[in-house]
């Protein structure tokens, strides 16, 4: 029987943005089993963002819970949560979020430095195509090498899961499939839990799980017996 | 080195000079931390071995006369550990070819001398004749006098040839002045020689019996008490002057420079250090606001607040830490630099030169203070940052109208002039900042300005203002008024008038002190005194003034009274009243009707010196008249207040370019951090069209107003910080007394202004090569 990776319980999330409450999250219900590639699908504004901040223990549910391979990551303590995404979580931002001056392999270092059971460096720029690109700085590299080194970052740290926003988001077709290419070995080949969000809904097909989120609310959710694989992709 | 680490250093190399410019003040303050007080304490250390091993009276008294068999009965108070007797007379010294006007302080030496102990530099310390003389290092320095010359001092009206075989230090005259009146030291116009008894004896007839007293005290005894006992002993030999070493001239000076010395090693570090500590604070907390994003980032991966914390910290202990140890080194070599600056002034022996390792931890716990603390202040806003809440866009500041637009002016204004002033009302936290900042600059700026302009002023409110008289001529001894006679005789004069100058024992209350009282005539021209409010006021028959500076030390008012201790034999103690308090900016002095003062304290008809007012060669035309012991004329007063002038724009100009280094740091941080964090700003008006000439522009337009408004600030600042810096700094022997000229404040703000634009120029620099539509793209990276 597969594990629950991540299960979601009537999550909801507001929050004040200047002088106008948000409610990013209305009460949102669903799992994610470990090894899934979870693709959360949904329009600018639908919660989808917010809802990877609070299964990534970066931002407390105003209600509901997360829990994470049985442990309820809503009522962990601050430290508890730094401990929480040191250790468990890895994320890849839409633009990438790099250190501007330090090089590839430093930002990749930047978060081994400080988790309990890191991956071999090398072996994961290796694998994530980095090798010529160790030791250039953000400036020198395109966006979607940008883009490899922030996954690479997430993965060297070995979390039990994956939390990607808007990954290919600033990127070009051609290099948005090549990152999803690699985000699927990652899921593979590593066996971590992918969650993927985006607005593209072409990029469900090559997902086991997808989530369709409105307005702060799951729509539906799709499984998806047959993923296709990210070259056959098309938007 | 971690990856954070490595963060640091390269962030700091994208802005060094920005980083290094607050270095520079931090490396400033610990630079006079350690200078300042490692080269106080060297020559306060120097000096007192000094006055240690050459055995500086703790007590010395002067008498009309005391019989050499006499002094013995001073040996019986309890206290006293040996004691000298010596003659002690200021004579002048013949200049051939010349008509200046030399006046030599001559002093017997005793067979055995244990006190006062002379401090050999060159020849031979011995008398081999009566006519052989030591003479102090100063003037021997200071007239180019070698061993084997002779100088010809006029005792009692005859001219004596004296070889000169050593030349000696002393550690009573480390600071050789005449008396307290004197501006400044005169190496070349005033020295000591030191005789053998038997020639003072036969030169000044004395006989048998000394007119000084030098007393060496046992450790651990009051040397007030001492002091009182021997002048019970001495009244009966009619004693003038009984001083503890604490008012002897050369240790009071000393001992004021090294008060001073103290003073401005304990404020002027702080000023740098709080100046560095706030522009530290403000900048990582710019820092920290510029990076939100990161930080959320950094806190995503798993760094803890504190890690967060101590990692942006970092930036301020490294920026203050790296100043610090600069300004530990330059100091440290320094600081022998400075104590050589002492010695240049102070002639002291036996100088021993260390480092105190307690300085140097006390400027790494200084400088770790300063930077830490602004590290953290300025970075304490990371732990606000949300992971979450860093990923979303902030929220827009709220937006309202200022209280101009609703004025008829704001019409009027154009678009970039309505921006500035919308940007100056809304952010009301940086425009007082960059204000203190400016008022800081300012202040620094001015205080050394206001001291420079006092310098002059010093002189010429004491001579000119209230000395009038061309000439101030001392007698040997006191005289008949006859005396006048003898010189209206000899010079083509306009005026002359009696003076009777005297030490005598103040009390009042419970404090005392000796005090030089000058007698003059009721209606007398030569002195115009004003009293505190800066208003004439005219003696008048029995006049007593007394000036400011001992009316505060006795707390006295007008109309109160003091007591006058007469050592004169015959005469009595007498109880005056105050009828005036006056202004005086060198040296501390009762004045009186003479006529009281010969008929109270002195004798009548009797004077000791005349003030003239000539146009005629009154040096040359008096040179041999007997019984003058010195001639002050201002013209001598004025070339020695010139290199008074040259010795103190050194330091002037030092204290310039601290305030040159503060005013760049602050102006140069603060329009780098303003532009940074107003980036996208800029980059919006850049795309809607604005050239980047236009933008300095609104820059350039913001920070005078804000300068404008820094200097309102500072004036006021600056005149009570100058006015502190005049009671912290005034003695017994200068007092500042004087207001901030409206001169110095331009001036003050001329100098600000250019350094702001110096600060500015720079910061443009470096704002022509930002790419402002690059900054437009995502800030991420």
């Amino acid at each position: 029987m597969a594990v629950v990776a991540v299960k979601v319980i009537e999550l909801k999330k507001y929050y004040q943005m200047g002088e106008v409450t948000v409610k990013a999250l209305r009460g949102s219900n669903f799992e994610v089993y470990d090894g899934e590639f979870v693709v959360v699908l949904g329009p600018s504004g639908s919660g989808k963002s917010t809802l990877l901040n609070m299964i990534g223990g970066m931002d407390n549910p105003t209600e509901g819970n997360v829990i994470f391979f049985g442990e309820e990551v809503t009522k962990y303590s601050e430290k508890e949560l730094t401990e929480y995404r040191r250790n468990k979580i890895g994320f890849v931002f839409q633009f990438y979020n790099l250190m501007a001056n330090l090089t590839a392999k430093e930002n990749v270092e930047l978060a081994t430095e400080i988790c309990s059971n890191p991956l071999d460096i090398d072996t994961i720029m290796g694998d994530i195509g980095l090798v010529d690109r160790a030791s250039h700085f953000p400036s020198q590299m395109s966006g979607g090498e940008q883009q490899r080194v922030a996954i690479a970052r997430a993965v060297a740290k070995n979390p039990k899961i994956l939390l990607c926003d808007e990954p290919t988001g600033a990127l070009d077709y051609s290099t948005g499939k090549k990152i999803l290419r690699l985000l699927v070995d990652v899921n593979k080949k590593y066996n971590k839990t992918v969650i993927v969000i985006t607005h593209n809904a072409a990029i469900g097909n090559i997902a086991d799980k997808v989530i369709k989120m409105r307005s702060g609310e799951v729509e539906e959710i799709i499984i998806n017996k047959n993923p296709i694989t990210p070259e056959r992709v098309e938007w | 080195m971690n990856a954070l680490n490595i963060r640091i250093v390269r962030k700091l190399k994208e802005s060094k000079l920005q980083y290094f410019a607050i270095m520079i003040v931090m490396m400033v303050g610990i630079l006079i931390y350690i200078s300042f007080n490692m080269g106080t304490y060297n020559f306060e250390n120097s000096v007192n071995t000094y006055y240690e091993k050459n055995n500086l009276a703790d007590i010395t008294a002067k008498v009309v006369k005391i019989p050499k068999m006499s002094i013995e009965s001073l040996r019986k108070i309890d206290g006293v550990k040996n004691i000298e007797g010596r003659i002690n007379l200021d004579v002048p010294l013949k200049i051939d070819g010349s008509d200046e006007k030399v006046t030599v302080r001559i002093i017997s030496v005793p067979e055995e001398m244990e006190i006062n102990k002379l401090y050999p530099i060159e020849g031979n310390l011995q008398f081999d004749s009566d006519t052989d003389i030591f003479v102090i290092e100063q003037f021997f320095e200071g007239r180019e006098i070698k061993c084997g010359d002779i100088l010809t001092p006029q005792i009692n009206g005859k001219t004596y040839n004296l070889n000169v075989v050593a030349e000696v230090g002393s550690p009573e005259f480390i600071y050789l002045m005449k008396d307290s009146q004197a501006l400044m030291p005169d190496y070349k116009k005033f020295g000591v020689i030191y005789v053998s008894e038997k020639f003072a004896e036969d030169a000044f007839g004395t006989g048998n019996s000394y007119n000084e007293i030098v007393i060496d005290v046992k450790n651990d005894y009051n040397l007030e008490k001492v002091k009182n006992e021997v002048e019970k002993v001495l009244d009966k030999y009619g004693a003038k002057r009984v001083v503890t070493k604490k008012d002897q001239l050369s240790y009071m000076i000393v001992s004021e420079e090294i008060k001073g010395g103290k003073k401005s090693s304990a404020v002027l570090p702080l000023v740098f250090l709080i100046v560095a500590g706030v522009i530290l604070t403000i900048m990582i907390n710019r820092l920290v606001k510029s990076d939100r994003m990161t930080i959320g980032v950094l806190k995503s991966m798993g760094y803890t607040n504190r890690q967060v914390l101590i990692h942006y910290s970092k930036f301020a202990i490294f920026i203050g830490l790296s100043g610090s140890i600069t300004g530990v080194i330059i100091g440290v070599l320094l600081s022998k630099t400075f104590t050589n600056i002492y010695l240049m002034y102070y002639k002291i022996h036996y100088v021993t030169i260390e480092y105190y390792p307690g300085y140097l931890i006390g400027a790494i716990i200084l400088s770790l203070f300063f930077s830490v603390g602004a590290g953290i202040l300025g970075a304490k806003d990371t732990l606000k940052i949300a992971p979450a809440e860093s990923m979303r866009k902030e929220a827009p500041k709220k937006g309202k109208r200022v209280i101009f637009e609703n004025t008829k002016l704001w019409g009027k204004l154009n678009f970039t002039k309505k921006m500035v002033w919308r940007n100056l009302m809304r952010r009301k936290g940086r425009v007082i900042f960059i204000a203190m900042g400016v008022a800081i600059t300012l202040l620094v700026v001015i205080v050394p300005l206001f001291l420079f302009a006092q310098m002059p002023k010093i002189f010429t409110e004491q001579f000119g203002k209230l000395q009038t008289m061309d000439y101030n001529i001392d007698f040997t001894r006191p005289t008949s008024m006859d005396a006048i006679d003898i010189i209206k005789n000899k010079i083509e004069y306009s005026l002359i008038e009696p003076k009777l100058e005297y030490p005598f024992e103040i009390e009042s209350k419970w404090r005392s002190k000796i005090v030089s009282i000058v007698g003059m005539k009721k209606d007398t021209v030569m002195y115009n005194f004003e009293n505190i409010n800066e208003e004439r006021i005219v003696p008048f028959k029995n006049f007593v003034f007394i000036t400011e500076g001992l009316a505060n030390l006795f707390e006295v008012e007008v109309g109160d009274e003091i007591q006058i201790n007469n050592y004169i034999p015959g005469k009595d103690d007498i109880t005056v009243q105050i009828n005036g308090i006056i202004k005086q900016s060198l040296g501390s002095n009762i004045y009186m009707d003479i006529e009281f003062m010969q008929k109270n304290l002195v004798d009548k008809e009797s004077i000791n010196g005349v003030y003239i007012n000539s146009k005629d060669n009154v040096k040359n035309k008096l040179e041999n008249v007997a019984n003058i012991s010195a001639i002050n004329s201002l013209a001598d007063l004025s070339s020695s207040f010139e290199e008074f002038v040259k010795i103190t724009s050194a330091s002037i100009s030092a204290m310039l370019f601290f305030g040159f280094i503060l005013g760049f740091a602050i102006m140069y941080n603060t329009t780098i951090m303003t532009i940074n964090s107003r980036i996208l700003e800029f980059s919006s008006l850049r795309i809607l069209g604005m050239s980047r000439g236009e933008i300095i522009g609104i820059i350039i337009k913001e920070n005078f107003i804000i300068s404008i408004l820094g200097v309102i600030i500072g004036i006021p600042i600056s005149i009570y910080s100058s006015q502190l810096i005049v009671k912290a700094f005034s003695t017994d022997i200068y007092s500042f007394g004087g207001k901030v000229e409206i001169s110095s404040l331009i001036l003050g703000v001329i100098i600000t202004f250019s350094f702001i634009i110096i600060a500015e120029l720079a910061a443009y620099s470096r704002i022509r090569k930002m790419n402002f539509l690059e900054a437009l793209k995502e800030r991420a990276t």
